[in-house]
């Protein structure tokens, strides 16, 4: 008797404490994208980018593909907080934010400073930690209502566009760190309407692409790294594995192009005499994918020379973003700051105050060893007479 | 209300058995008179139109013959028994019982001398003969039913090994057992149980690989039993658990000769019990419920690999349908976004909840499987081919189910089936209910939670004084051997140390095979 009042007591518990944060998948409305614009009267604009599930059903495809799988829903108000606390009253179902991986600021708001929307996504225990910040060029909410023809929503072309290469994008962890760090900076995705060409397609069927990278100061946007000098970026936050690079050389007639393969940058930070120096040496290893010149990379003396000109090329490539974060925009991206700091903490904690002033004075030195380690299928240049190859 | 009801029929029970019991005229010694000894037994057999009483005289003294119809061989009986008593020629008349037994051409031929060792006689089959003017009598060995032929057995299939299953007579089990361990090693000790049925039940083991006191606890618990009639080894396999109220077999039952010989060879004894093919193993591990006879005939790779996947969906058929729903319900973020968005639209417009979803769907699983066994051959097929259509297919359509859950629930199926023993299969199938609800309620918390309770259980839970949780538990050496794999046969050197410690040492060291080693 007295253990059968136990079970059922047991029972009554799990009714009573269970499911409070229970909600059924069809009760929810799964984000894809976020974007946050700051309004001409100040206020803050949230605009969410809804899926919608649809039943697969086998066969059946009446649906105009132009139309998506996400609709955009949009509130405004004082803040962020409060301008999603608006959304949710127009949207039915409850605003599910575990899988937004993607959060989309306008220039305007970036511009103007971001810290107050962070501080609100990353207190929320809704958003993910690990997902992706951009900067558009215009409106952020524009991008959301893009429908890809390849991917399902323009967020997931997005997110895939990032996760190539990791180093390019900035999730809002790392920016939180970024900017409660040593150097107070901190780099984010520029993006943009991609134009599509094609007469057949509609405006809207495209997707957003990465242009080049906006500098964040101190949780404002003060410029943005085109896209050459976002290449040289990625070479300093030792994430370099897709873009070719192409070389002249001086007796060529055309362009050699080599893909890295494996690539690999290390910061070594000096104080000598109160030169504040940070050397910098990449070594990078690659294919030749393709050889314009009448130069037969098999020989020796030729590749020695393909090597050397490739280490001219990137270290002047790398120099350049340098030269612009230091002196153009006063921007320590790539943590300058914290390397000083790891090794030579008596020293930082004179200058951590006035690091402003210290940054654009540090000396890069940059060494560049690069190896060309596979000419593709073809030794010679195709296409070429024998006795045209030059040795 | 209940207990109002109760209590007068237990003590009927109770008294009734207690004086069925203690009827005085089992126990007497036979009368000199044969017109007492019939009269007894014509009326202890009164309104039995089966057992016969053949009346005759023999060397001038009266005689009776006593048996069953259709448990004796009565061709035998005319023609060796009845006509050599017949016979015209003279017995000896200073030792006639003796000259009667000479004369009889019978193998097994008993003299008994009370009424109950007489009734167990003619209750086995034995025809009893009965002379007058002696306290004593005849158990004539003729014995002769019908029973089934050794067939393939049917619950437990195999691709590799011998196709012989046990039967449903006692005998022929036992024989199967003495064909296959020649050594006379091999006992076998008999005990009765139930008062109406007197089912023989055979305690099987090989002395000097067994624990002796295994053998009488075995005894003492068989012998605690009194119940009015044993049908099946679960009869006796639910007298004598060592936890009752445990929803997992501590007792392994087979119906294969070969699974019982390796059994016995591990230093673990066999119940075998007259009137079905099943017979009872004990002690056993969780572990042990794992292993098929298969995994030791084929290569070890081979065993080793269908081990690790019977844990593996052992997990599946545990954990799947709870960890969706509690997915599902509770946490959406941990699933891939993709992944995410292909449920989310397929359980778009289902109107019920996962946890409802989840268990209407498993108890239809449960309710086609069962309708699958009780019905006859001819109509199961259909009744599969009803359910795969309507609960597939239709129940998708039209938007009542969807289609993830078809498939969560059809793999729990095909998992719970990887067990090699059905006896924890289905332990499994009814532990997944509570699991599921736990899940609806707690998320994964509850999930994890099921999970410490289960291992928990395990680790309380004994089977004849042996930990269940076997090897693992007691940290033994060489645990790993025949547990989550299966080491090469000349490796396993030593019997498993909870059974089979009295005699460790299985076979010859270094018995690795090689090119080199044949001429050694």
């Amino acid at each position: 008797m007295k253990k059968s009042i136990l079970v059922m007591l047991c029972c009554c518990y799990l009714t009573l404490t269970g499911c409070w944060d229970r909600v059924e998948m069809q009760d929810l409305a799964i984000i894809t994208a976020a974007a946050i614009d700051r309004l001409e009267d100040g206020k803050t604009r949230i605009s969410v980018q809804l899926f919608i599930p649809r039943a697969i059903t086998s066969g059946e495809t009446g649906e105009d593909p132009s139309l998506g799988s996400t609709f955009v829903r949009e509130a405004t108000g004082e803040n962020l907080a409060n301008a999603i606390s608006m959304l949710q009253m127009n949207v039915p179902r409850k605003l599910f934010w575990g899988q937004c991986k993607v959060f989309i600021f306008g220039i305007e708001l970036a511009k103007n400073g971001i810290r107050k929307q962070i501080d609100y996504l990353i207190r929320h225990p809704g958003p993910r930690d690990n997902s992706f910040l951009y900067v558009s060029e215009d409106e952020a909410k524009e991008l959301l209502t893009l429908v890809p023809p390849l991917e399902r929503y323009s967020g997931e072309a997005l997110k895939k566009l990032t996760q190539e290469e990791k180093g390019m994008g900035s999730t809002l962890r790392d920016v939180d760190k970024a900017l409660m760090g040593e150097s107070e900076s901190v780099s984010i995705p520029y993006i943009q309407m991609l134009v599509s060409k094609e007469p057949t397609r509609k405006l809207h069927e495209t997707i957003p692409v990465i242009e080049g990278m906006a500098i964040f100061k101190k949780e404002q946007m003060i410029g943005v790294l085109n896209k050459k000098e976002t290449r040289g970026l990625l070479w300093l936050k030792d994430d370099m594995k897709r873009s070719t690079i192409s070389i002249k050389l001086k007796d060529g007639d055309g362009e050699i192009s080599m893909t890295p393969t494996s690539g690999k940058s290390k910061f070594s930070p000096e104080i000598k005499e109160h030169r504040w120096i940070m050397n910098l040496n990449i070594t990078i290893e690659g294919d030749i994918v393709q050889n314009e010149t009448h130069l037969d990379p098999m020989d020796k003396d030729v590749l020695l020379k393909i090597e050397k000109e490739y280490e001219t090329a990137l270290k002047e490539r790398v120099a350049q973003t340098i030269e612009k974060l230091q002196q153009k925009f006063n921007a320590d991206v790539m943590n300058f700051g914290r390397r000083f700091h790891q090794i030579y903490p008596n020293e930082w904690s004179k200058v951590k105050d006035r690091w402003d002033e210290k940054f654009p004075e540090v000396e890069v030195k940059i060494m560049v060893t690069a190896k060309v380690r596979r000419h593709g299928y073809i030794g010679p240049p195709a296409a070429l007479p024998r006795d045209e190859v030059k040795e | 209300m209940i207990r109002i009801r109760r209590r007068p029929s237990k003590k009927k029970a109770k008294g009734h058995f207690r004086a069925a019991q203690q009827n005085p005229s089992h126990n007497t010694l036979l009368s000199k008179n044969l017109e007492e000894n019939t009269q007894f037994f014509s009326s202890l057999y009164e309104e039995s139109s089966d057992v016969v009483f053949r009346s005759f005289v023999v060397g001038k003294k009266g005689a009776t013959i006593i048996y069953i119809e259709g448990l004796s061989d009565t061709q035998k009986l005319d023609e060796q028994v009845l006509e050599t008593l017949l016979d015209k020629n003279e017995f000896d008349e200073t030792d006639f019982l003796l000259s009667i037994k000479n004369r009889l051409p019978i193998s097994n031929i008993k003299k008994i001398s009370t009424f109950s060792t007489c009734i167990d006689s003619i209750a086995n089959g034995s025809p009893v003969l009965l002379i007058d003017g002696f306290e004593e009598a005849f158990s004539l060995g003729l014995v002769k039913f019908e029973k089934r032929s050794i067939e393939e057995p049917q619950a437990e299939g195999s691709i590799r090994g011998p196709r012989e299953g046990f039967t449903e007579s006692l005998g022929v089990n036992t024989s199967l057992l003495r064909r296959i361990i020649k050594d006379p090693a091999l006992k076998m000790k008999t005990v009765h149980v139930g008062k109406y049925t007197k089912t023989k039940v055979v305690i099987s083991y090989i002395k000097g690989l067994v624990d002796k006191t295994l053998i009488e606890e075995i005894e003492n618990r068989l012998n605690r039993i009194q119940i009015d009639g044993v049908l099946e080894s679960g009869y006796i396999e639910q007298f004598i658990e060592d936890n009752p109220y445990s929803p997992f077999p501590q007792l392994l039952y087979t119906e294969r000769p070969d699974v019982v010989c390796a059994n016995l060879l591990e230093g673990r004894a066999v119940l075998m019990i007259d009137g079905t093919p099943f017979s009872l193993v004990a002690p056993v591990s969780f572990f042990s419920l794992f292993q098929s006879q298969e995994d030791y005939y084929e290569r070890f790779w081979m065993g080793t690999f269908v081990r690790t996947l019977r844990f593996l969906f052992l997990a599946v058929s545990l954990f799947l349908p709870s960890v969706y729903v509690a997915i599902t319900t509770f946490h959406q973020e941990m699933v891939p976004t993709d992944l995410l968005l292909s449920l989310a639209s397929s359980r778009e417009g289902v109107p019920f909840p996962a946890i409802v979803e989840a268990i209407m769907m498993e108890i239809a699983f449960e309710a086609l499987r069962e309708a699958g066994i009780r019905l006859p051959k001819q109509v199961g097929s259909a009744v599969s081919i009803v359910g795969a259509l309507v609960i597939g297919q239709a129940a998708v359509q039209a938007g009542i189910v969807s289609a993830p859950m078809i498939i969560i629930v059809s793999i729990t199926g095909i998992a719970s089936f990887m067990v090699p023993r059905y006896s924890i299969g289905l332990a499994i199938r009814m532990l997944r209910f509570p699991i599921i609800i736990l899940a609806g309620f707690l998320g994964l918390v509850g999930v994890m939670l099921a999970l410490i309770l289960i291992i928990i259980h395990l680790s309380t839970l004994r089977s004849f004084g042996t930990p269940y949780l076997g090897p693992i538990s007691t940290q033994q050496k060489n645990w790993m051997q025949d547990t989550f794999i299966r080491s090469p046969l000349w490796k396993m050197n030593t019997r498993p140390r909870l059974t089979g410690e009295y005699n460790a040492v299985r076979q010859g060291a270094n018995l690795k095979p090689g090119p080199n080693k044949s001429g050694e």
